[in-house]
């Protein structure tokens, strides 16, 4: 009896612990997977389109049996979409029209038109990143076409078309192939003040899949061009995200080497005048050789790593003039490094638009590890 | 349990007060310093720091620090002048006059009663900060009344425990709370960037000398330090514990501020509101078993909250039962009396700017007070030699090691 007001206070707590008011049984929810963002022909207009799973249609669900895949009630598959001149306008119209509450904790890809793009993505990067429930590892990408059609694409590997272009980006990105761009990264980039030009993927849905074109770049919140070429996007991710940058195939006297990079490290430095030198250290292997090189030698790995290095350098110097002169975007994110390091230069130009008239010079030091398991 | 908690003093038999001089270990007092400090405001810190200091808070956190360890380092050699006394039995000591005992007390009372006032007043805005938080990120549609009650309840049970007690508690959780320290290291090593931290050196003085101050709010909870000295076992280690706990606490702030700076970016951090959940989303962790590690550091930032809240009500709880000499066994009802203040306090502000433009306010107010009111403390204590003399301190030592003896 002596704990009878301890047990009273107790018992009266436990009403009020809180995570009652939040508490719902998962099959009342509608765990959204990708959501996809088209324009219309209203520029202030905006459709949105949620792609939802339905557990008992997907095999191994519950449901049994091979779903015919898509939209509709027999797919594994449900896309609902609304319109609005905002993010939460267009997303009201799904919430009335689907019967229980949507959860986007588990949603995996981000995919905006490139139209859309072009007019601008600010505006639903905000609401996206006021969503608690959003998580930043999702994958934001920029896609040719209609990105609602892109969420409807039948891939036969997967049921889900999300799980599959979830799965290539990240692969691609651990391969060092894709950006490794993720919303938090994006929203980062947003919110640097140098970096004025942020990147995302750039995919288009093809018959039975997705091919992935490169990156998209944007200047401020719109999209202003891709870059699309495998070796220029290496280029870039080098510099901007220390990704490892790609194969280079070495013509020798009678044959070819094959390099294969496996790490890369850049140092950014920035003269008080603005020029800016980036120094690129990449290290890799020979993956193949069809010469008669003797590998054994130093002299002769020294050779090949000078040519690698020239060919990087080669392809480096072009992208950079394809970025002064042609997209005049600051692809490399260097303007952070400008206004990191010579803050006073930085302040007495408008980085967006001088930009194309910044000295910039790069150097590889390429490293050849080994050459596989071959003792020449 | 410690042994001496219920012995008895001659002086404290006669009020039937339990003494608890000596109930408190060096290592103690040391987590219990840091816990105080570390509390809910951590999870927006780094941001009011960038949104303060600009891009120059990174290294203004470690000199605040510094100069944070300094000052408590003198405000220990002041409770040291006056071994197994807390604030409430000295301030009046080093102001009363032989002839006019009541102005010692008057003035006493008055900073013992705005120490209080400032203690309410940072209890019920961690309560409201941290039910905002997880109101926000983990449970938007549960009413913030329950959150904020829920926590007020459990923090003012353990609230009015004995002080070895809350000893205890602190220096059981003290690893728990290490956790997302350790982890912050692996999102910057995954996702942080050098030139993220730069340009420094671009504020005035002015702006440095704000820098200091806002850094050196993160500090605010040092504050319990006054009291607990008073339960030290070894008092004559005071100063450098302390000290060791600023510094640790000093480590621990400048190293999340530098982490966040690290992977957002001053602009970036300076815009997120709850930027210590939103760091720890920026990574997949690879070898860990869970999948968001945010979930799991917000679990342990209850620890966190909980234990800040609990150590500055026991203060405050402990502070009015010494003025008023309350009992021990009726300690409960101070502690329970008062959760409708904190309560009140907690839900004063209609939405969350306004909260913050408060807590701000009555922050700076209340961390410039508790500055300025230990240096005069300190330097009135040295002009009038006031101190126990020495004698009645040996006493008091032998008694102490009796007690723990015992």
């Amino acid at each position: 009896m002596r704990h009878l007001p301890k047990i009273i206070i107790l018992t009266l707590i436990f009403p009020l612990l809180a995570g009652c008011w939040d508490r719902r049984e998962i099959e009342d929810r509608l765990y959204v997977s990708a959501i996809a963002i088209d324009s219309t022909e209203d520029d202030d207009i905006a459709e949105i389109s949620v792609q939802i799973p339905i557990p008992n249609q997907v095999v191994g669900g519950g449901g049994g049996g091979q779903a015919e895949g898509g939209k509709g009630p027999s797919g594994p598959f449900e896309l609902l979409s609304g319109v609005g001149k905002t993010y939460s306008e267009a997303m009201h119209q799904i919430v009335v029209s689907s019967n229980d509450p949507l959860f986007f904790g588990n949603m995996q890809v981000i995919m905006i038109s490139e139209e859309q793009a072009k007019k601008g993505i600010e505006r639903f990067m905000d609401a996206i990143k006021r969503t608690s429930e959003v998580r930043r590892q999702l994958y934001p990408i920029v896609v040719k076409g209609k990105a609602k059609d892109a969420l409807n694409v039948k891939v036969p590997s997967e049921e889900i078309p999300v799980n599959y272009i979830r799965g290539m980006l990240r692969s691609g990105t651990r391969n060092g192939i894709f950006a490794d761009i993720t919303l938090g990264q994006l929203l980062i980039d947003m919110g640097l003040p140098g970096c004025q030009f942020p990147i995302m993927n750039y995919m288009e849905p093809t018959e039975g899949g997705y091919k992935w074109d490169g990156i998209a770049v944007f200047k401020g919140e719109k999209m202003v061009g891709a870059i699309q070429g495998r070796e220029d996007v290496a280029g870039v991710l080098q510099v901007r995200t220390n990704q490892k940058g790609h194969v280079v195939i070495v013509p020798r006297k009678d044959g070819m080497i094959a390099f294969h990079p496996y790490s890369s490290k850049r140092k950014i430095k920035v003269n008080p005048d603005g020029s800016v030198v980036i120094n690129i250290g990449v290290t890799g292997l020979i993956q193949e050789k069809t010469s008669t090189d003797d590998l054994s030698k130093t002299e002769v790995l020294q050779d090949v790593s000078d040519q690698v290095s020239t060919i990087y350098q080669k392809q480096m110097k072009d992208l950079v003039n394809h970025s002064q002169k042609e997209l005049k975007a600051d692809v490399f994110n260097l303007g952070e490094y400008v206004r990191a390091y010579q803050p006073k230069f930085y302040k007495s130009i408008n980085w967006q638009e001088d930009y194309p008239n910044i000295p910039i010079t790069t150097k590889y030091h390429v490293t050849i590890h080994r050459y596989g398991i071959s003792s020449d | 349990m410690t042994p001496n908690n219920s012995s008895q003093s001659p002086q404290s038999a006669s009020s039937k007060k339990v003494d608890h001089r000596g109930s408190l270990s060096s290592y103690q007092i040391y987590v219990l310093i840091i816990l105080s400090i570390i509390g809910a405001p951590l999870l927006n810190f780094p941001r009011f720091v960038a949104a303060e200091a600009g891009a120059d808070g990174v290294w203004l956190s470690v000199i605040s620090g510094l100069l944070v360890t300094g000052f408590v380092y003198m405000v220990s050699k002041l409770c040291q002048r006056f071994t197994g006394q807390t604030f409430v039995q000295f301030i009046p000591e080093i102001f009363e006059t032989k002839r006019m005992k009541w102005i010692g007390k008057g003035i006493a009372s008055l900073i013992i009663i705005c120490f209080a006032l400032y203690w309410m007043n940072q209890i019920s805005f961690q309560v409201r900060l941290f039910s905002e938080a997880t109101n926000t990120t983990l449970l938007p549609k549960t009413p913030i009344e329950v959150t904020i009650l829920t926590l007020l309840l459990a923090s003012t049970f353990a609230s009015y425990s004995r002080p070895a007690v809350i000893g205890m508690l602190n220096e059981f959780l003290f690893p728990i709370i290490l956790l997302p320290f350790l982890l912050q290291l692996y999102v910057v090593f995954k996702k942080g960037e050098w030139v993220h931290l730069f340009p420094l050196l671009q504020s005035d003085w002015r702006g440095l000398g704000k820098g200091i101050l806002s850094n050196g709010l993160g500090f605010s909870g040092f504050e319990v330090l006054f009291l607990v000295m008073g339960y030290s076992q070894k008092v004559e280690h005071s100063a450098k514990v302390s000290a060791k706990a600023i510094l640790t606490t000093t480590v621990l702030l400048s190293s999340t501020i530098i982490a966040q700076y690290l992977v957002f970016g001053v602009d970036a951090l300076s815009k997120n509101l709850w930027s210590a959940l939103d760091f720890y989303k920026e990574v997949r962790p690879e070898l860990l078993v869970i999948e968001r590690i945010e979930a799991f550091v917000l679990g342990i930032w209850v620890v966190i909250a909980f234990i800040a809240i609990t150590n500055l009500q026991f203060v405050l709880v402990r502070t009015i039962c010494e003025a008023f000499r309350v009992k021990e066994e009726q300690t409960k009802y101070v502690a329970w009396a008062l959760l409708p203040f904190f309560y009140g306090g907690a839900m004063v502000s209609e939405n969350i700017s306004d909260f913050f433009t408060k807590f701000q306010e009555y922050s700076y107010i209340g961390f410039v007070f508790s500055i300025v009111v230990p240096i005069v403390l300190f330097l009135l204590a040295i002009i009038r030699r006031k101190k126990i003399p020495s004698k009645k301190k040996d006493q008091k030592g032998e008694e102490n090691h009796h007690a723990t003896s015992s």
